[in-house]
């Protein structure tokens, strides 16, 4: 069969075109200063494999064939690195390499691939710092699948289930909360909020953050969606299988920056658009995590050394490709590669990596920690859960916790770094010196903005999702960002900086060879000029940064959270949100009201506020009904305005009826006060003179209108309705104060008998309005006497033709047939 | 544990219009064979709660039920009936029954009067112990009929909101609540992983409460009126309240949390977090505090199950009433109390019916109604003592008692009132005609509610 074939050879096709995927290799932010001044993040080792080397694995095993990393920050790095490595030479694996120094955000980089046209179907977006074994496969079918029956399904976010502990102490991530439909699992609502500071931060009152506001759901989900799921233990792993119109959304969106706080909120945000977004949930034993923060960069490498991310774990050896790594795993979690010397009276505990060319000297011990190669340990010293990297040296009796110890840096005999410290490339450390906890040195000067209160903390986890997708288009937030990228001279990305190696731009020939002295700690005070001793001590190199001005440095440093110290801030934030009762109790909310009420408090309230409402709704539709006249609209003109007002209102047909009507007797009345100058030429100087005068104009503004109004009096109640309306503006009651109802009381009747030949009113209206009047008191059964002549003369007619009645109405429903 | 049941049996009367009277009680309307209250007293007595007080709104209607208590309830439970305030809602009328209960039971079983369901309230009482709860509610899907109005891009109209984690009641939110955005407060997100906010489930109102805490909420609160509304919301969110300073300050409160959490925390930490757990926990492991407050537990009717309130007469009178008396998938005849013909409906025996006449399956005819010939019942309800002439076609209907039908008439998905009368020839189609109104011969009526003016 044709058709068959067709389809085949179409499926064919689609087969052709490779698996793209997009890595984003700069995520754009300073979380990991002052690592990245020097080198990208991406190539940051991680169990003394660079990150970047597991997302391409990662990709390469899920059958991706062809790759496009997009480099911002030290690009030319990059580019080398995979130029050099075996990734630009592996069969059925394309790498193209994308660069653009001048990026800023995700978003201007999704927009300048955009435009490139490189991609060419759905396509998986992530990020150069992603540690994953989860089967993608199984997410890009579902995802495949969706998109067959729903093209607008655009998006496939992964999400990993764990504990708001894990999530906010484990690897430091914020606040999420996710809304998604519990059938289908698409995304309703995406939410990411700062976590709540602790109680004893010293942090600044400035950045102290109010409690979290409530989570907005908005109500009318629940139309298209009768259960919500709302969770939050998820999280989002930044693997995103992605449609080419996710790219097409970017370009036309041109304010998009962030991946979630613009693009996935913006997109929930318009759902008129249709554009879906999907979640879909790892299952229990896969994993992807990326690293955004020195706190996940410590998780993951836990999670690699732990070997929870199997196959991903150092003794696989298979990366970096081309050129691997030789571990053997020895229990508890112990790699050493071959090569590396341990003296036989230094203990190397659980959860250590030793790479090859390792010279661990006798005593020290080294528990939870990964040494890079050729690094030096001397006899005594201690390091524990801290990361230390190619080359460096630590002293004698030094001791190393929850540190991270950068390539080629020193840290000389007993000097001692506290917990959460980054000692970065080539810093040296002087004998004896005690580093700070949280510190951070780097031979780089800090840039000027680094400490900027606003700068990218608010980037990364600053509020967002909550309320219509607020937006990071701040213009002085843009200059800001714009001043510090400037201030580095260097000209390039964000968290990028110089272009030659390591240290280079900073350093002088003279300070290289201080440096140079200063590692073999031969140095002695000479560096104080160079390098103020607070920082490094006496002999060492480099400069300590001011930290960061009121950050909780506990959430994001290398360092592990004490147990607990989330909740101790939600406690505390729990504590400021407290909710009262009585602010609930609807039916006693005001002191004043009687108890025992039915519940309801409307009677109260409505007399100000809804009379205020009627007035200015009465107001309008005399507005909107002057103009038609002024302007001698058509009727079915009239009718589309009024009907317009009516769902602005949201009113009912019958309301409008009535104020139309009402309008219209007006219209033989002098004008009423509140109607503007040009509307009331419209109405006559002065009432005319007598009854019958006064009739004639209004049956001729009536015989005029009648079919608008009996085409909004739905129902006999709405007529009914309509006759109290008239006697309340006959009374000049309530909203009809001022405008000379009064005039038209002697008419009453006859007005009736008016309405009911141009049938607008139903002989059955009348008499039920005859019949709940005449229940009411005696006060108000003063339009009913005035009526009674016509209402009599209708129950006559009544009985008159009740005979044929049956046949009349058998007709009527007849011709309307 | 010793139960105290307690119906309520008021409020709602003016959404049954003229078919409520003061000497017929809404709840005293008949459903199948039975009062509709009937129906909440057998899932009392099903449950083992003999020992019930049912409170009415008044001393007329208090004296109806106890009339119907002494003559005609075949059930097993010992009634006794409480009269509140005219004006009483479910709280106040809860705020009445409270001083006549057992002052031994610790459990209160508290059923809408209205409430028809096959859910077995032992089921119920066990999720509000297992729970430890202080308030538990039952939690059913809608009916069809019972829907609630959706319209894409706006919230939904009338519509409940029920935030559940597993058996948690987590938020308890109406329509006035929530106002275009729904806002859930943190403490309560962060209390569970997996929050579900249900706009399709009815809140069945039959309440397991805590005697003695809700009795304190009840006098602290005069203000509060309503149960569904007032009392369980609070309650509901009683449970994020944060503590007071004086009993447990935060820390101690991070602690309880500490240890509860540890369980659950992922073998991660347990092997990696090894050193620094036993640092950290030192001092956190002692006596876990006991829990602070009670939560608040839904239980979630099974699928199979039937509950649905008679809270209006159409759709629920005419629904239920129908529903109760087929054998259909999803339907419930089980709950009438009558063993079902063979014909798969229920006709008493001194229903007279004339030649050729068939009343077809899912049909309750009710003593003394008398057809004549060549009449054709199907899925419909009649009552007791009514009359029904020949060529009569009734389908989806529910008559009530006494009511008249004459030769030839046509009524469709209505329900007819006591003692009203329909006249020959008549087609009445989706009408409510109600008590004692006469529908003129030959009229031919869609769609309206057929009433008697002198009101």
């Amino acid at each position: 069969m044709p058709s068959k074939g067709q389809s085949r050879s179409k499926g064919g096709e689609e087969a052709k075109v490779p698996l793209q995927a997009v890595v984003l290799a700069d995520s754009f932010t300073h979380r990991f200063r002052p690592i990245t001044l020097e080198r990208p993040k991406t190539l940051l080792p991680l169990a003394n494999v660079p990150m970047i080397e597991y997302t391409l694995e990662f990709l390469a095993s899920n059958g991706v064939e062809e790759v496009f990393i997009f480099c911002c920050a030290h690009a030319d790095q990059l580019t080398q690195y995979i130029e050099n490595s075996a990734w630009s030479s592996t069969a059925g694996f394309v790498v193209h390499t994308i660069v653009s120094t001048n990026c800023i955000s995700a978003g201007e980089a999704l927009r300048l691939i955009d435009h490139k046209h490189v991609i060419r179907s759905d396509f998986i977006l992530i990020s150069g710092d992603t540690v994953a074994n989860m089967d993608l496969r199984r997410a890009l079918e579902a995802h495949r699948e969706r998109r067959k029956t729903e093209r607008l399904a655009i998006m496939t976010c992964c999400f990993k289930t764990i504990t708001r502990r894990q999530r906010e102490e484990h690897l430091g991530e914020s606040n999420l909360v996710v809304a998604m439909d519990p059938a289908t699992g698409r995304v309703l609502h995406y939410d990411e909020q700062a976590s709540p500071s602790l109680p004893d931060a010293n942090a600044s009152p400035k950045r102290a953050k109010a409690k979290l506001s409530p989570l907005s759901l908005d109500a009318s989900l629940f139309s298209e969606h009768p259960s919500v799921r709302v969770r939050t233990d998820l999280q989002d792993c930044h693997v995103d299988i992605c449609a080419p119109e996710v790219l097409m959304l970017f370009t036309d969106n041109f304010d998009y920056q962030h991946l979630r706080r613009d693009f996935v909120c913006g997109t929930l945000n318009e759902r008129e658009l249709g554009n879906n977004i999907y979640a879909h949930e790892l299952g229990a034993r896969e994993y992807a995590t990326r690293i955004t923060n020195l706190r996940t960069y410590d998780a993951v490498s836990r999670d690699v050394i732990g070997r929870w991310v199997y196959p991903v774990c150092p003794d696989v050896n298979c990366l970096p490709r081309g050129d691997p790594t030789a571990f053997t795993h020895r229990w508890p979690q112990t790699y050493l590669e071959k090569g590396a010397d341990v003296d036989p009276s230094a203990v190397v505990g659980a959860g250590c990596v030793v790479g090859a060319g390792c010279v661990v000297g006798p005593g020290a011990k080294i528990s939870r920690s990964v040494l890079g190669r050729g690094v030096v340990v001397g006899a005594g010293a201690s390091i524990d859960g801290s990361y230390v990297m190619q080359n460096a040296k630590i002293g004698a009796n030094a001791s190393v916790t929850s540190a991270l110890v950068c390539e080629g840096a020193v840290v000389h005999e007993s000097a001692v770094i506290g917990k959460g410290a980054i000692i970065a490339y080539d810093v040296v450390v002087g004998a004896g010196h005690v580093v700070a906890d949280y510190s951070r040195i780097s031979l780089a000067p800090q840039p000027a903005h680094d400490d900027d209160v606003d700068s990218d903390d608010e980037l990364e986890i600053g509020s967002f999702g909550g309320g219509g997708g607020a937006r990071l288009s701040d213009p002085s937030r843009q200059m800001a960002r714009s001043d510090s990228k400037g201030s580095f001279g260097g000209g390039g990305g964000f968290d990028e900086d110089d272009d030659e190696g390591p240290g280079g731009v900073y350093l002088t020939d003279l300070d290289r060879a201080l440096l140079q002295r200063a590692k073999e700690g031969t140095a002695g005070d000479a560096t104080t000029e160079r390098w103020a001793p607070e920082g490094v001590g006496v002999g060492g190199a480099g400069h300590a940064w001011a930290p960061r001005w009121g950050e909780e440095e506990w959430r994001f440093g290398i360092a592990p959270v004490p147990p607990g110290s989330s909740d101790a801030a939600y406690a505390r934030d729990d504590a400021l949100d407290s909710d009262d009762d009585d602010a609930h109790v609807r039916s006693g909310a005001k002191p004043a009201a009687v108890g025992g009420g039915d519940g309801s408090n409307s009677g109260t309230d409505s007399d100000g506020e809804g009379e205020a409402l009627e007035s200015h709704f009465r107001k309008e539709v005399a507005e909107t009904f002057l103009r038609c006249v002024k302007h001698g609209y058509e009727q079915a003109n009239a009718v589309v305005e009024l009907q317009g007002l009516k769902m602005a209102e949201n009113r009912t047909f019958a309301d409008i009826a009535r104020y139309v009507l009402m309008t219209i007797l007006g219209l033989s009345l002098p004008a009423p006060r509140d109607v503007t100058k040009e509307n009331s030429k419209l109405y006559p100087a002065k009432a005319p003179d007598n009854t019958p005068a006064l009739l004639k104009s209004i049956r001729e503004r009536l015989k005029q209108w009648a079919p608008l109004l009996s085409r909004f009096l739905k129902s006999e109640d709405d007529q009914v309705e309509m006759l109290l309306t008239l006697e309340d503006y006959c009374a000049e009651d309530e909203v009809f104060k001022g405008m000379h109802g009064a005039l038209l009381v002697p008419s009453f009747a006859k007005i009736l008998h008016l309405l009911y030949d141009m049938d607008v009113l139903s002989e059955v209206s009348v008499l039920a309005w005859a019949e709940e009047k005449g229940l009411a008191g005696e006060e108000d059964k003063r339009f009913l006497k005035l009526a009674q002549p016509f209402v009599d003369w209708l129950k006559e007619a009544d009985s008159e033709s009740d005979g044929s009645g049956s046949d009349s109405s058998e007709a009527s429903s007849s011709d309307e047939e | 544990m010793s139960v105290q049941g307690v119906v309520l049996a008021c409020g709602g009367e003016r959404r049954f219009g003229d078919l409520v009277t003061q000497d017929r009680p809404r709840h005293m309307l008949d459903l199948g064979f039975n009062p509709i209250v009937w129906h909440a007293l057998q899932t009392l007595e099903h449950g083992g709660v003999k020992d019930v007080r049912l409170v009415a709104r008044g001393d007329h209607a208090a004296s109806r039920f106890e009339a119907w208590l002494r003559e005609g309830y075949d059930g097993g439970c010992d009634v006794q009936v409480v009269a509140a305030a005219d004006d009483a809602d479910t709280a106040d009328a809860l705020r009445a029954a409270m001083p006549t209960v057992n002052p031994d039971a610790q459990v209160l079983a508290v059923i809408s009067g209205d409430l028809v369901t096959d859910v077995r309230l032992s089921d119920v009482l066990a999720t509000h112990v297992r729970g430890g709860a202080v308030a538990t509610c039952l939690l059913a899907k809608r009916r069809a009929w019972n829907g609630v109005d959706m319209k894409v891009g706006r919230p939904p109209k009338g519509a409940h909101y029920v935030g559940l984690a597993n058996d948690k009641l987590l938020l308890m939110a109406d329509e006035e609540d929530v106002d275009k955005v729904l806002k859930l407060r943190r403490p309560m997100l962060g209390r569970v992983r997996d929050l579900v906010v249900h706009t399709d489930l009815l809140d069945a109102q039959l309440y397991v409460l805590d005697r003695a805490q809700v009795k304190t909420m009840l006098d602290d609160k005069p203000r509060m009126t309503s149960l569904q509304l007032d009392v369980i919301p609070a309650l509901v969110r009683r449970q994020f309240r944060a503590q007071p300073a004086g009993s447990a300050g935060p820390e101690q409160a991070v602690q309880s949390h500490v240890t509860s959490e540890t369980s659950d925390d992922g073998l991660m930490e347990a092997v990696f977090g090894v050193a620094n757990q036993g640092a950290g926990h030192g001092g956190g492991t002692s006596t876990p505090s006991p829990p602070t407050t009670q939560p608040c537990c839904a239980h979630l009717a099974p699928d199979d199950a039937y509950c649905a309130r008679v809270d209006t007469v159409v759709p629920a009178l005419l629904e239920v009433s129908r529903e109760i008396a087929s054998s259909q998938p999803g339907d419930a005849a089980h709950l009438n109390g009558r063993k079902m013909s063979k014909y798969e409906n229920f006709v008493d025996p001194s229903v007279v019916i004339g030649g050729k006449s068939t009343i077809g399956p899912g049909c309750v005819v009710n003593a003394g109604t008398q057809f004549g010939e060549k009449c054709s019942v199907k899925r419909s309800v009649v009552g007791a003592g009514c009359h029904v002439g020949s060529g009569v076609k009734l389908v989806n209907c529910v008559v009530m008692n006494r009511a008249t039908i004459e030769d030839g008439a046509t009524v469709q998905g209505s329900v007819i009132g006591p003692r009203a009368v329909i006249g020959a020839g008549a087609s009445l189609r989706e009408c409510l005609v109600e008590a004692e109104f006469e529908v003129e011969e030959g009229d031919d009526v869609r769609s309206e509610t057929l009433r008697n003016k002198s009101r």
